[in-house]
């Protein structure tokens, strides 16, 4: 008989794997299996030094395979947390891990096609699971089975973990064969995995190395760049690096980078979620602000305290972590904002044209925020100081355009502005000087 | 200044070779329908070259050219050679979304500029519009960086087109030469496939939209230029597409990434005379012993059809 006083809530395998798979790009969550593996290489090399270690994917029109020799999945875990949906309380979890919500692995290969097969490798121990997902919708239960649990005839040579996605579904395979796709998954790969390669993991796609892209930074005798390291009251096991400063002008990659356990979640923020909204303290984002740059970067043993989403595309603006670090974020990116708007800027009207400010900057030695060593100290630049005692008239006037192009060949300069001035000082040099 | 102040577009030897021997494509198109039928759309400048010879030999009379030069309206449409053709001031960014695409189309997008976002966009809407059965063709400056600048190409290029646009094996030194031509090709070629490929994840199978490339000229009147571009159906309309025929009928026809490299020999008018009258000579090499180089000899005979007279006349 049944109880008619219970109410079904069990989810349906088809709401689970539709919402997730829903939820994050393509890219993403290839991005998301190559966190595993590099929980895999923080699990072998605690002390970060990742040299010897591969991630290998091949991306195509048919297949996804991502192989690693980041030291496998034993089976116990296998069997109780690495195919299970959302990971159980009891986990034990990798400590500075970025592998967190335990739906990355299944997430990606759901998302990309019907039939997979997860092959690992540890010291111990060796399986292999493949399973038609079509099949596996259509059982009532939620289990995979192990097809072969033994320690010969294996594709392995390492420890390691070998994931293959066959029957890719057309819209995946359709994107899969195009270069375009390749590259925007290579670009994704190697901002978001900048630290893990700079630590000497070699990721690959289709047999061509990411290539490792620094954080850097302007740094001479003059400009300093903004530095705060710290740990928060309530929360011990967190600690928090920014650095903030100026580097090459770019409108598209000023703004905020944010980093949990060494895994890039925000690139490039130019919105109110890190300040930039005039209420909140920084200005809104602006082509001015094309030469600012901050980096954040969060750690913790206990990754599920550090503020980023499910997808690690963004960061949980609500967490009180990230609330408390915003505030010293704002700070340490204010006197940027008010030397690009104040000096530099000012500057530029003042004269016209780009000044010695400027001049400095094109030629500024750079940085790797690997490489700063710094204390705590806000940013600092010279100031433009307007000069006072004989302030600088300007003339301006229109001309067709051919004719500005004759005398500027004539004078062999570049620039219109250099037009203008050459000719004033001929004229005055020819009608004036005494 | 624009480039028709500069170049008079009329005497560039390899161009006008291109323009003819796209025409003789484009006379193909009529498996799909009679290509008098067709639209043209195209950069006529103020000298119109394209659209003379697409109206004189294909009879085409739907025709649009886009100038960009809005300042200086008088003289395009004084310079206008034929009342069939419409004049549409604006950057092509501008005018083709504005356009309506449901007839089948030529469109060669013949930049004097070199490949920017701007390209890339155009490319991208007409690849999402285009009626099946058309053409579409770009050519652009693949001049490589100025010495300065060779070592941060790939950068300025990434600048220029985002990054995502980029190969990521593209390096320096592979934009050297007739290397920037090449790898504006591919760039280009991969903004089709992209946008075909988007265009597809809503069609059904049967309907599925093909991109052949036939194009795949490299030239330089000066500048180095790179052409590419070919003919679109879909999946209903293959035994009406007979690439290899084509093929086989114009050698210029280049399917991959290896470029047809126009090059316009310097012959006498005297000598022109003479070997014409030796081609066609099929497969065997024209023998003349009048001291005319090789390579001379070799691309003369593949390009003579389609060769320039350019003499001085007055009128």
């Amino acid at each position: 008989m049944t109880n008619t006083n219970v109410i079904n809530a069990n989810p349906t395998k088809d709401f689970f794997i539709g919402m997730l798979t829903k939820d994050i790009p393509l890219i993403r969550a290839i991005v998301d299996l190559v966190d595993n593996s590099v929980d895999g290489a923080i699990r072998l090399r605690p002390d970060n030094d990742y040299s010897g270690l591969h991630v290998n994917l091949t991306v195509s029109e048919t297949q996804f395979v991502i192989e690693d020799n980041c030291g496998g999945i034993p089976i116990i875990i296998a069997q109780n947390y690495a195919f299970r949906f959302g990971r159980p309380v009891e986990a034990t979890t990798t400590p500075n891990s970025v592998g967190l919500f335990g739906v990355g692995m299944k997430r990606a290969i759901f998302k990309m096609g019907n039939f997979f097969e997860v092959e690992s490798k540890t010291e111990e121990d060796y399986f292999r699971v493949s399973q038609d997902i079509l099949d596996w919708r259509l059982e009532s239960g939620w289990e995979f089975q192990f097809q072969e649990v033994q320690n010969d005839d294996q594709n392995l040579h390492e420890s390691g973990t070998r994931i293959t996605v066959l029957q890719l579904h057309a819209p995946i395979s359709e994107q899969f064969k195009l270069e375009n796709f390749r590259t925007a998954l290579r670009n994704q790969l190697e901002a978001a995995q900048q630290i893990s390669l700079e630590r000497g993991l070699t990721i690959t796609v289709n047999d061509e190395p990411l290539r490792i892209t620094m954080l850097h930074l302007y740094q001479t005798d003059k400009i300093h760049p903004g530095f705060s390291h710290f740990q928060l009251e309530a929360y011990p096991d967190v600690s928090v690096s920014i650095y903030t400063g100026i580097y090459e002008r770019d409108l598209v990659k000023g703004g905020w980078y944010l980093f949990c356990n060494s895994r890039l979640v925000l690139f490039a923020d130019q919105t109110s979620d890190t300040g930039w909204d005039d209420s909140a303290g920084l200005p809104k984002y602006h082509p001015d602000f094309a030469y600012s740059r901050g980096y954040v970067f969060f750690a913790s043993s206990d990754a599920s305290l550090l503020p980023w989403n499910t997808t690690k595309t963004g960061v949980d603006t609500d967490s009180p972590i990230f609330k408390a670090v915003k505030q010293e974020m704002i700070e340490l990116m204010r006197p940027i904002t008010k030397w690009l708007r104040g000096s530099l800027a000012e500057e530029k009207k003042e004269l016209g044209e780009e000044g010695e400010l400027h001049a400095n900057l094109e030629n500024a030695p750079t940085v790797s925020i690997s490489q700063l060593k710094i204390q705590p100290q806000a940013f600092s630049a010279p100031m433009f100081v307007k000069s006072t005692n004989s302030p600088l008239a300007s003339i301006q006037y229109k001309v067709s355009p051919e004719r500005v192009e004759k005398v500027r060949r004539k004078l062999g300069v570049k620039s219109n502005s250099d037009v203008g001035r050459e000719t004033f000082d001929y004229y005055y040099r020819w009608e004036c000087e005494e | 200044m624009p480039s028709y102040e500069s170049i008079n577009y009329t005497l560039r030897p390899a161009k006008h070779i291109e323009r003819k021997m796209m025409l003789d494509v484009f006379r193909s198109l009529g498996t799909f329908d009679s290509v008098a039928a067709y639209r043209y759309i195209g950069f006529g400048s103020i000298y119109f070259s394209d659209f003379y010879l697409v109206h004189k030999h294909l009879g085409i009379t739907d025709m649009i050219s886009i100038e960009k030069d809005s300042n200086n309206e008088k003289r395009f449409s004084f310079n206008r050679p034929f009342s069939c053709i419409s004049i549409q001031f604006g950057n092509s960014v501008d005018v083709l979304p504005t356009l309506a695409w449901d007839r089948r189309t030529i469109i060669w997008l013949d930049y004097d500029g070199t490949l920017d976002k701007d390209v890339l966009a155009d490319i991208r809407c007409v690849c999402s519009n285009l009626a099946m059965g058309s053409m579409l063709i770009i050519t652009v400056n693949a001049e490589p960086e100025s010495k300065d600048n060779q070592t941060r190409a790939v950068e300025l290029l990434k600048k220029r087109i985002g990054e995502n646009n980029v190969p990521s094996d593209i390096t320096d030194s592979e934009l050297r030469k007739w290397g920037t031509a090449q790898t504006y090709r591919r760039i280009i070629h991969n903004q089709i496939q992209e946008s075909v490929s988007d265009r597809n994840g809503v069609l059904n199978p049967g309907n599925k939209v093909i991109y052949q490339q036939l194009f795949n000229f490299n030239y330089a009147d000066g500048m180095k230029m790179v052409t590419v571009g070919g003919v679109f159906y879909d999946e209903g309309q293959i035994s009406l597409m007979s690439v290899e025929s084509l093929v086989s009928a114009f050698p210029f026809i280049r399917r991959d990434e290896f470029a047809y490299q126009i090059r316009v020999p310097n012959l006498t008018y005297r000598e022109i005379r003479h070997l014409d009258r030796l081609l066609p000579n099929e497969g065997s090499q024209v023998e003349v012993e009048i001291g005319i180089p090789e390579d001379d000899l070799r691309h003369y005979s593949e390009t003579y059809r389609y060769f320039p007279n350019f003499v001085d006349i007055d009128i």
